[in-house]
């Protein structure tokens, strides 16, 4: 990663109104996002797409956080992606240091807070 | 009364019956001994008479064949008469006087006196020869010479010159009294001649016999002159006298054999006394032996009486704790029994089984397999084994089972068992109690039940709990996302603006977004509203009579007006469906079938309704052409948050709460929502089912109509 370079961003979030707005977000804070609402699509970009930050829902229809992240740590590309959970799940957080996620922004979010957290996810990453 | 006495009447009593019995046979024995003696004295009577006959007899035919030796067949005369007389009577010295008697009576000639000196004719005893011309004996006169007793013998006798005469000759009746009297063989007994006159002419009074005494008025002599024989006792001049009687049959006379009684039975009354007195000896034996023996058989009796007075009192003191026990037994709410330890028979049973059971004592104790046969067929081979597996073992026992109650029901008694050994150690009898458990059983059966619904109460409590748990959870994401979509939306809008980056285009896009959330935001309000209240069962129906077909095609109709989908094809609604419902929440199931059906069919096309009557149920099936079902679809839709798999790929958006509210409502009402499909993509079909009205269709059509 180059620092001039924009950091990508993958949004991996079903519901439609967090979906846009975190992607209008994020995109006007300069980085390059690209999202999806379950984790089998989220895997289908990793295909062609390499982020440096993923954003995660826990629950999710069709592939939910959890089988997304066992998906993701056996496949060797993405194995080392720095996450942040993005939940409403009553113990995200939890489930969050489970995964070995940077952060765990609970729902409902403060703009900046999740902004930060994906950044110092960004920085994690990148050391 | 002592007991010594006692033991004395006792033995008097008892010998009394023997001694009256030995007494009269000693009297019979001394009856008969008279008897005897009388028929003795008889037979002298009649020995003697026929001593008498043959006298008279002999007499007679002497002077019969004398009578013919004088009879003149030779031409005699008269004159001849006394030498040939006193040849006869030198030739008989015995005979005291023979006469030779005229027609005229006169005597022709005479041993003793001159002829022609005594006139006879006038005897009877001449008169009679001369009437039956036959031999006769006379009664008795005394002698003119020797002034004692004798009898004329006279016979016809044919004299010569043709005249009819009579011999006759005086015999004297010294000789013939000696010689019967030497006959007697008793000196105590009197021999009496007593001739057809009744006059006494032979007798030892000699005083008597001069006079010829006569006897008639004499019963025995009366008697005698009639022709009997016989024996008498009687009062004879003072003294009680043993007559034997006996009559001389040619000559008209009696013999009489005289005896004073007490001489006569002498023999017999000695006998009599004898035997009393052995009698008495006897007796007086006995109760001496009685008055000794009475005083050890009286220790003897008392020791018994005290022995019999003892048991009798433990007898009773036996029969009272018998009684006492037996009340004790019949009072214990419990069958109390005996039985044969190898057949099971009952002995004994007590009351209490009447009560219990309800069969009479008597079946049990008469019917051998009465026990068996009344064990439910159930447990019976599992009881009878396990009692005899015991028995055999020789363990006492208890085990439950159900018997079946004369009125057939079920009671469970508890069998108490104890084995009985006899003295080789066998097991011989089984005691034991039968106590009716079955209230116990059912209150167990009870408590078990009790148990087992408070533990599915309590599983399906926490599988509630755990459910709301999951649903809580669920429901705060569900509800979060769109709460921190609006508002992180809502921030995003208004950063922009305070940049002045905000273009109206993104605004609108934002607005129209929050809006859609907040809509989607207020539905999941109202869907979790319902399922709170349906799981709470706090959901109301307002029930009414209401025509699901006209409900289903006007509800239909309206959805497809909003929502400006093709419209949806409705069959089988033009005849009115009245089932007893809550027309907005039957509305609320059918919108939301028709909803899904054209949310999953691409295009909304293909979707059609069937309202159908089957067997008293009103059935809306909603078809649809859409992505279809799997089998695990088919189970997660009507899940709480259940969607299929298919429909999320799809990203066909819904929370999953629509078909579980949907089932809940309809099942609320009595029916049912179930779904079919043939697989994914193969289209899906819903099918709700009412029961229609439970009255007869007439009535609430009429009643329909009437509101």
């Amino acid at each position: 990663m180059t620092p001039d370079a924009p950091v990508r961003v993958l949004v991996l979030e079903d519901e439609d109104s967090i979906r846009r707005l975190t992607v209008d977000l994020l995109t006007d804070e300069g980085f390059e996002v690209r999202a999806a609402p379950d984790g089998r699509q989220g895997l289908a970009i990793l295909d062609e797409w390499r982020p440096d930050v993923i954003v995660l829902d826990l629950m999710m229809p069709v592939m939910d956080g959890r089988a997304f992240h066992a998906a993701l740590r056996s496949a060797a590309s993405g194995s080392r992606v720095p996450i942040v959970v993005l939940s409403g799940a009553r113990q995200a957080s939890v489930i969050g240091e489970e995964l070995g996620a940077v952060a765990t922004i609970v729902k409902p979010f403060d703009l900046d807070e999740f902004v930060a957290a994906v950044s110092d996810a960004a920085r994690a990453g990148a050391a | 009364m002592s007991q010594r006495a006692r033991v004395l009447l006792i033995l008097a009593v008892a010998m009394t019956p023997l001694l009256v019995l030995a007494i009269a046979l000693l009297w019979r024995e001394a009856g008969a001994g008279e008897a005897r003696i009388a028929r003795e004295r008889l037979g002298l009577a009649r020995a003697a008479a026929l001593a008498t006959e043959a006298f008279v007899e002999g007499n007679l035919s002497v002077l019969e064949s004398l009578a013919s030796d004088l009879s003149p067949s030779d031409g005699a005369d008269i004159e001849a008469l006394p030498e040939r007389l006193a040849g006869v009577v030198a030739a008989n010295p015995e005979w005291q006087g023979f006469t030779v008697v005229g027609a005229d009576g006169w005597n022709l000639a005479s041993s003793a006196t001159p002829a022609n000196t005594v006139n006879t004719g006038d005897r009877p005893y001449f008169q009679d020869a001369l009437a039956t011309g036959e031999s006769v004996v006379s009664a008795a006169i005394i002698g003119r010479l020797s002034g004692l007793p004798s009898i004329v013998f006279a016979t016809p006798l044919d004299l010569p010159g043709g005249e009819r005469g009579a011999l006759t000759a005086h015999v004297p009746v010294a000789e013939l009294a000696e010689g019967l009297r030497i006959n007697l063989a008793t000196q105590d007994a009197r021999i009496v001649l007593v001739d057809q006159d009744g006059q006494t002419f032979v007798h030892p009074d000699e005083e008597r016999v001069r006079l010829l005494t006569p006897a008639i008025g004499r019963p025995d002599v009366d008697a005698v002159l009639r022709g009997d024989a016989g024996t008498i006792v009687h009062d004879r001049d003072g003294v009680e006298t043993l007559t034997a009687y006996a009559p001389v049959g040619n000559a008209g006379w009696g013999v009489l054999v005289l005896e004073p009684a007490s001489t006569a039975f002498a023999p017999v009354q000695r006998a009599l006394l004898q035997g009393l007195g052995l009698l008495a000896l006897g007796a007086l034996g006995v109760g001496l032996i009685g008055w000794y023996f009475s005083g050890r058989l009286s220790r003897s009796y008392d020791r018994l009486n005290a022995t019999t007075r003892e048991a009798d009192e433990a007898r009773a003191d036996a029969e009272v704790a018998r009684h006492k026990y037996m009340d004790l037994v019949d009072g214990v709410d419990a069958i109390v029994w005996e039985a044969d330890a190898r057949t099971f028979e009952f002995h004994y049973v007590s009351q209490r089984a009447e009560r219990i059971l309800g069969y009479p004592t008597r079946r049990w104790l008469s019917e051998p397999t009465f026990w068996a046969d009344h064990i439910h067929a159930d447990d019976r081979e599992q009881a009878v084994n396990y009692c005899r597996a015991c028995t055999l073992a020789g363990q006492d026992h208890s085990f439950e089972y159900r018997a079946i109650a004369a009125d057939g029901g079920v009671v469970w008694l508890e069998d108490v068992v104890r084995v009985v050994r006899d003295p080789d150690g066998q097991p011989s009898l089984l005691r034991g109690v039968m106590i009716d458990v079955t209230e116990r059983r059912r209150a167990d059966d009870e408590r078990a039940r009790l148990l087992r619904a408070e533990q599915a109460a309590r599983e399906r409590a926490e599988e509630a709990v755990r459910g709301r748990d999951e649903f809580l959870s669920i429901a705060s994401h569900e509800l979060r996302n769109p709460v921190a979509g609006i508002k992180g939306t809502s921030e995003l809008m208004k950063r922009f603006a305070e940049r002045g980056t905000l273009t109206p285009e993104a605004l609108i896009r934002y607005a129209d977004t929050i809006t859609r959330t907040s809509e989607r935001l207020a539905r999941l309000v109202e869907d979790l509203l319902d399922v709170t209240r349906l799981q709470g069962g706090r959901l109301t129906l307002r029930l009414d009579a209401v025509d699901i077909a006209a409900l289903v095609r006007d509800t239909v109709a309206e959805q497809s007006a909003e929502s400006g989908a093709p419209p949806i094809e409705v069959t089988g609604a033009d005849e009115p469906c009245i089932a007893e419902a809550d027309p907005d929440r039957i509305r609320q199931i059918v919108q939301n079938l028709a909803e899904n059906a054209v949310k999953y069919s691409p295009g909304g096309q293909g979707v059609r309704v069937v309202v159908d009557r089957v067997a008293g149920q009103v059935t809306v099936s909603v078809h649809d052409q859409g992505i279809g079902l799997s089998e695990q679809g088919l189970g997660d839709i009507f899940q709480p948050f259940g969607r299929a798999s298919n429909a999320a790929e799809a990203n066909i958006p819904g929370m999953g709460l629509g078909l579980y509210i949907c089932r809940r409502l309809a099942e609320a009402h009595g029916g049912s929502i179930d779904a079919s499909s043939p697989g994914e993509g193969q289209g899906s079909t819903f099918v709700l089912s009412l029961p229609v009205t439970a009255a007869p269709p007439e009535r609430v059509v009429t009643g329909s109509a009437a509101r």
